[in-house]
């Protein structure tokens, strides 16, 4: 090839390893595919600036992306040890080929006082997108990155299932506290209900209510049955119909994915600068 | 941990994500999890809550769904959409946009706008998106003195066919009543894009926001019976969604934290809730219940030494932008101050924290109550620009565990705006033409995308400071 016939960077070169990261930077920040580095424009604009480079293959970048990746979760596994909250959001979401996705972001206060933010996971969630599964992928990606008793409060949007989720978050919250012992601040918050139950008392004894019908149905479901499979035809045929019911206003939110209008054309400019 | 240890866990996440079906958390089999049924009222982990943005849109809709506001919008709507499909009108609607600049550039005595910098084009809204709408009724209402011209010289030389209607155009008193409901619209707007940003704190907003909207947006005399209309809906609508929550609504917990979070603003912390009063002891009551849950945890842990350590607050000097929450700030001012009077003579033994600024020399020995009962005394300047974690970095040593409580409850989110964010970016990774990449390698775009672009915006922040 044309380009051979001058000495090319040994791949330990700083230079060549400069470029290699670069190369990385460019493909993640642009979302553009891999293959642009078999692009022939591609590789005579780097030969044109500097002859002696050498444009990485598209299995080395894929490899490369790979353990960035790897890096960036070590790095974030290590700041969220010393955390004692964070919190959650998440949605899911269908791809265009078809894959049903779940996000897992999270948000806390470092311990220099920055908001911080950060994207755990975007990944599959396989069959419908019940109630149980939906608290059981929640579940699962906090256990992975150590988090299970420091999630604070999972905001979701306000689709029927994800509200039914929550009410099975709630549980198996309230039994992780239990067995950690920490009763008396349970007492505290109680008293805080009870105060405010002179206008609505009798409303929160019924969601308790339903939160429990809810449990002995899924829980005769997965002993009578086992296994995930199990857990998601209950889901699916009991749970989420009897919270849909049950709350007025649950569902509502479910036709509306996205809320993107609102932020792009809503205040304008002003808008704009207020989030950057 | 050793660094095996770490590997090791790295790699248990690229387990493929379908996997974790078959392993779901022992929690949820079995029905072990049954046992904690009956203290879900009292757990502090794992609250659900819905987005207040999600929210916010469903009562706006409710909003614009009323008859009288439909109407109008639906006229707008008809015009908008001959617009886009035709070019004669297009052309026409061009020509009268130029003639009206004309005129208006004669009467204001200034340069007049070349026709190509003008703006002809309507747009058609999105009726599940408020945003989309409130921008269509913007800009017909930016060409709006063109649109009688072009469409009467539209018709003029446009033949009907059988069946089609001829588009009207809104009447003068609609276009008037058009226009107010802008103004209340762009308030929510406004309102419903800084809830949804990222990098201020958020929490407090759903709580204050609802009150700001309710005072800002009330309706008032001088409105025509359609803002009026439009103004009680979307207020009762909120109104209702926030009883809900209040009398228990899907999660019991939910709101002690929602209105607790406002108490942890040191800029809102007297916040009377619409002198609610039940409401302001739930907040209290569940402000004290997370401050001893992360009491809790923090001795569990073991790992916090004395909590004085304080960075030097790197004095942002910039001037900062007036922003939603400034906003806010100034609007709760003066009853703030009322408030404050009452909490600190209410507050019994902690009063004495008023003489003495943060109730210093008893750091130690001083009870939870008598803390908080200092924080509350604390005066806060309600213009000042100080973003809220920076008053905390500032404070925490003064108060140690009420500063627990704010990092658990500032850090709220109050929308689930970020993951529609990572959602669209996943569309670009997952597009038409890379649909066969999949989930665990447009996983690693996402993520390594997403901290690129807040890395980034943290680095310029840091240059804008200096």
């Amino acid at each position: 090839m044309f380009f051979k016939s001058q000495k090319t960077f040994h791949p330990t070169h700083p230079v060549q390893k400069a470029f290699n990261e670069r190369q990385v930077d460019m493909v993640v920040s642009t979302l553009c595919p891999e293959s642009i580095v078999d692009d022939e424009a591609y590789v005579s604009m780097i030969f044109a600036a500097n002859p002696r480079l050498t444009v990485a293959s598209r299995s080395t970048l894929s490899r490369a992306v790979t353990s960035r990746f790897k890096r960036h979760q070590l790095r974030v596994r290590t700041s969220l040890k010393d955390l004692d909250v964070c919190h959650v959001n998440s949605d899911m979401w269908t791809s265009t080929a078809n894959d049903a996705c779940g996000s897992f972001v999270v948000s806390f206060i470092s311990s220099g006082w920055e908001l911080e933010t950060c994207v755990l996971r975007c990944c599959i969630v396989e069959g419908r997108h019940t109630a149980l599964a939906i608290a059981a992928f929640l579940l699962q990606i906090a256990r992975d990155f150590g988090l299970s008793s420091k999630i604070g409060v999972v905001r979701t949007d306000g689709a029927s299932n994800c509200v039914a989720a929550g009410v099975v978050l709630g549980d198996v919250g309230g039994r992780q506290d239990l067995e950690a012992g920490h009763v008396e601040e349970a007492d505290g918050l109680a008293m805080g209900l009870e105060i405010g139950g002179d206008c609505g008392g009798a409303a929160a004894v019924r969601g308790g209510a339903a939160a429990s019908a809810a449990a002995s149905t899924t829980a005769r479901g997965s002993s009578s049955l086992d296994g995930a499979d199990a857990a998601h035809g209950v889901a699916g045929g009991g749970a989420a119909p009897e919270f849909d019911s049950d709350d007025d206003e649950g569902g509502a939110g479910d036709d509306l994915p996205d809320v993107g209008s609102d932020r792009e054309d809503g205040a304008g400019g002003g808008g704009a600068a207020g989030q950057s | 941990m050793s660094t095996g240890g770490e590997h090791e866990s790295a790699a248990a996440t690229d387990v493929r994500a379908d996997a974790f079906c078959a392993e779901i958390p022992a929690a949820l089999h079995g029905g072990a999890w049954l046992a904690g049924g009956a203290t879900s009222a009292s757990s502090l982990t794992w609250q659900h809550a819905r987005c207040a943005t999600h929210t916010l849109q469903l009562s706006v809709r409710a909003g614009l769904s009323i008859p009288l506001v439909r109407t109008i919008l639906a006229k707008v709507r008809l015009v908008s959409k001959l617009c886009r499909k035709s070019t004669n009108f297009q052309r026409e609607m061009s020509v009268a946009v130029d003639v009206e600049e004309a005129g208006a550039a004669v009467r204001d005595g200034r340069e007049r706008i070349p026709a190509a910098k003008l703006v002809s084009r309507l747009i058609v809204d999105c009726p599940t998106r408020w945003g989309s709408t409130l921008a269509m009724v913007r800009r017909f209402l930016r060409v709006g003195p063109a649109v009688p011209s072009a469409l009467s010289t539209y018709y003029h030389y446009t033949a009907l066919s059988r069946g089609k209607l001829r588009v009207e155009c809104p009447n003068r008193h609609e276009l008037a009543a058009l226009s107010e409901m802008v103004d209340f619209l762009k308030l929510v707007a406004y309102a419903s894009t800084s809830i949804g940003a990222e990098t201020i704190l958020t929490s407090t907003m759903e709580e204050t926001l609802y009150w700001y909207v309710r005072q800002e947006g009330a309706p008032s005399s001088g409105d025509s019976d359609a803002l009026s209309a439009l103004k009680r809906t979307v207020l009762r609508d909120m109104h209702t969604r926030r009883e809900a929550e209040r009398r228990g609504g899907p999660n019991p917990n939910w709101f002690g934290i929602r209105v607790a979070a406002v108490l942890l603003n040191p800029f809102d912390k007297c916040s009377s809730f619409g002198n609610e009063v039940s409401t302001a002891a739930i907040a209290r009551a569940t402000a004290f219940a997370i401050i001893r849950w992360m009491m809790a945890k923090d001795h569990a842990a073991g790992a916090e030494d004395a909590p004085g350590l304080v960075r030097d607050a790197g004095a942002p000097s910039v001037k900062r932008r007036r922003t939603f929450e400034g906003r806010m700030r100034s609007f709760c001012a003066p009853e703030r101050a009322a408030a404050a009077g009452a909490e600190a003579s209410g507050a019994g033994g902690a009063g004495a924290g008023r003489a003495r600024p943060f109730g210093a020399g008893s750091l130690a020995t001083r009870t939870l109550e008598q803390e908080w009962g200092a924080y509350l005394a604390l005066p806060v300047d309600p213009n000042s620009d100080v973003p809220v974690l920076d008053w905390w970095r500032d404070h925490e040593r003064f108060f140690p565990r009420v500063a627990l409580g704010a990092r658990y409850l500032l850090a709220i989110p109050a929308t689930s705006v970020t993951s529609e964010r990572v959602f669209s970016k996943a569309g670009r990774t997952i597009s038409n033409l890379r649909a066969r990449m999949t989930g665990p390698n447009a996983e690693k775009f996402i993520v390594l995308h997403d901290e690129m672009t807040r890395r980034r915006r943290v680095e310029r922040a840091q240059a804008a400071r200096e």
